[in-house]
């Protein structure tokens, strides 16, 4: 093949004119290329994976303008796909052949006493607590968090709640209005006259210098029985959707009802919305949320032999209208001791592209499902026994947005340890 | 299924519009067919479709092109619309596999075509308006760059390398991990 001689051309995106010095068909291909408007080549770009978007900005000044626009960032985000986030149990023995403890322990990370090489790359007590679309939040420890986005390497850290007490965190969220990324906890400590508990109900926001106290108007938030981010067994991931997080539905003990508890994001307040009237007996339900298409779904794991899924057809009406639309039969009932090797995750749903692919996992396998097409493929996962990686419930999508108050991770010692398969 | 509409369904659905291309050649295609275009759609919503509408930015072997994709997905788009408002708790819904597999074999054997067709069918999808068509065929453009360097999109696409040496080696040092 000849070299194909670089002509700077006039035009906006600095693609080379056709047909000067080239053969026919290059010039043919050339003037295809030169021809195409630069939003044509932001859809292309939009449509890439995040790692080949950063190494394109090195193509030409074009490609670099359109891929740090905030509009196109935006865009990329967009479209996607939801990731499951993995763990994987670090032995210190398999890298250090020192004692053989282990580091890293789902669902709580337990460092136990890490030889000095780790201390500089593994923050200390470093617990996964929530994931929002290219957000994770970290716990590290006592009343300290760290948001890190692994994609722009990018760090950001959250007001620290001082005093005794136990501190409880509920919700993980983008917040619209401000541009800030907060966290909603409950600080519980006892009361000084010795008599009883308090909770103090407060927000932390990546722009703020302290903690922010919420009056929640519901006495009783504790009794609406939200769960934290830390629970064990049916962890809770609120959805946000209409500017609301949503708990995963659960049964009213008076009410004898199935409720979905909601947190308005902006008027920070508390309310209860009928949930989808899900079969299963058990008092405890093992369903999930997820939002598609702008729709809420339920997704019942109450059976073993197949998930049902609940949309609210009609968010916001005094009379909430759940449906359900799909059964979909589950294909690890046949091999029941596939276990994926972790018996804290009891489901996980999510969905996963904007081409109405669900991912639908448990602790015994990993499938996803089509609501279009209603057709069902298992996926095989790097998740075995043998290998110690985890199947974790949060999703994760790359993001390449820039956030106000995240600042760039000086090294890769900075950063947990996150490892992407590919 | 569109058969399954009212009488006026019908009516439109038997309505033509002919589309004409930058080399002067028509094509006759239903509203429905048409109407996947949201630039015709506009069109036919403002009535200025009579005696043809002239896409002078298309040309005939494009044209053909795209009403194969609009035909098809015009069906795919009738079905969808028919079962979403008609549907309770008990009947789940039910669509058409057979068709869908069909339609997913069909988009593939659509895109089997050269860069510089490939290129002219985005422009084209761009300026109609089509979604649909427009997402599958950035996809597929995506799909076959996404594992190479820089030098070989230069290479591939004709692109010049504007950025200075100090320039490039600062976006590297930035995005350094997507290289490693």
């Amino acid at each position: 093949m000849p070299l194909v001689a670089a002509v700077r051309s006039n035009t906006g995106t600095h693609m080379a004119r056709a047909g000067i010095g080239k053969t026919p068909m290059e010039a043919q291909l050339a003037a295809a290329a030169a021809d195409l408007p630069e939003d044509i080549h932001a859809e292309i770009l939009a449509r890439l994976p995040a790692r080949s978007v950063l190494r394109f900005r090195s193509v030409c000044r074009a490609w670099r303008r359109i891929t740090t626009e905030p509009r196109f960032l935006a865009a990329h985000a967009r479209l996607r796909p939801a990731e499951v986030v993995l763990y994987m149990c670090l032995d210190s023995a398999q890298r250090e052949n020192r004692s053989p403890a282990r580091l890293v322990h789902y669902p709580h990370y337990h460092v136990t006493d890490p030889p000095e090489p780790w201390r500089a790359s593994m923050p200390q007590h470093c617990l996964l607590l929530a994931s929002c679309d290219g957000v994770l939040l970290f716990s590290m420890d006592a009343g300290s968090y760290l948001l890190c986005n692994p994609i722009t390497r990018q760090l950001a850290a959250l007001p620290k709640i001082t005093g005794a007490g136990v501190i409880s965190e509920y919700a993980f969220y983008f917040h619209e209005p401000s541009g800030e990324h907060r966290l909603l906890c409950a600080h519980r400590a006892s009361a000084a006259g010795g008599g009883g508990k308090t909770t103090a109900w407060c927000v932390l926001s990546t722009g703020a210098a302290g903690p922010r106290r919420v009056v929640v108007d519901t006495p009783a938030a504790d009794g609406l029985g939200v769960l934290g981010l830390r629970d064990t067994g049916d962890q809770a991931t609120p959805v946000p959707l209409h500017g609301r997080l949503h708990w995963p539905p659960r049964r009213d003990a008076v009410r004898r009802e199935v409720v979905v508890v909601a947190f308005d994001a902006v008027a920070e307040t508390f309310h209860a919305m009928a949930g989808p009237r899900v079969a299963a007996a058990a008092a405890a339900l093992i369903v999930k949320l997820f939002a598609m298409d702008g729709l809420l779904v339920a997704a019942d794991f109450g059976e073993a032999k197949h998930v049902d899924l609940w949309f609210l057809a009609d968010y916001g009406a005094a009379d909430g209208r759940w449906e359900r639309r799909h059964r979909v039969a589950t294909p690890w009932v046949s091999s029941w001791n596939s276990c994926l090797g972790t018996a804290d995750l009891k489901a996980t749903a999510a969905a996963g592209d904007d081409r109405g692919n669900v991912m639908l996992a448990n602790q015994h396998g990993f499938c996803v499902y089509n609501v279009r097409t209603k057709t069902l493929r298992r996926v095989s996962h790097v998740a075995t026994r043998s290998n110690d990686v985890l199947v974790s419930r949060h999703v994760f999508r790359e993001s390449l947005v820039q956030h106000r108050g995240f600042r760039q991770a000086r090294s890769s010692a900075d950063l947990p340890l996150i490892h992407f398969w590919r | 299924m569109a058969s399954a509409g009212s009488g006026d369904e019908k009516a439109a659905a038997a309505a033509m519009i002919t589309l004409i291309s930058s080399d002067n050649e028509k094509f006759e295609v239903t509203e429905a067919t048409a109407t996947l275009s949201q630039t015709i759609r506009h069109m036919i919503e403002d009535g200025c479709t009579d005696g043809g509408v002239p896409l002078p930015n298309v040309t005939s072997k494009i044209l053909a092109r795209v009403i194969e994709y609009c035909k098809k997905h015009a069906t795919a788009a009738a079905g969808e619309e028919g079962s979403s408002s008609s549907f309770s708790d008990a009947a789940f819904l039910e669509v058409d596999r057979a068709f869908l597999e069909e339609l997913e074999e069909f988009d593939d054997a659509f895109l089997e075509v050269d860069r510089a067709t490939l290129f002219d069918l985005i422009l084209a999808a761009n300026y109609l308006d089509i979604k649909g068509l427009l997402n599958l065929t950035c996809q597929k453009v995506a799909d076959s760059v996404k594992g190479k360097t820089p030098e070989q999109i230069r290479e591939m696409y004709n692109i010049v390398n504007d950025l200075t040496p100090e320039e490039e080696a600062e976006i590297r040092r930035e995005t350094q991990w997507a290289f490693e």
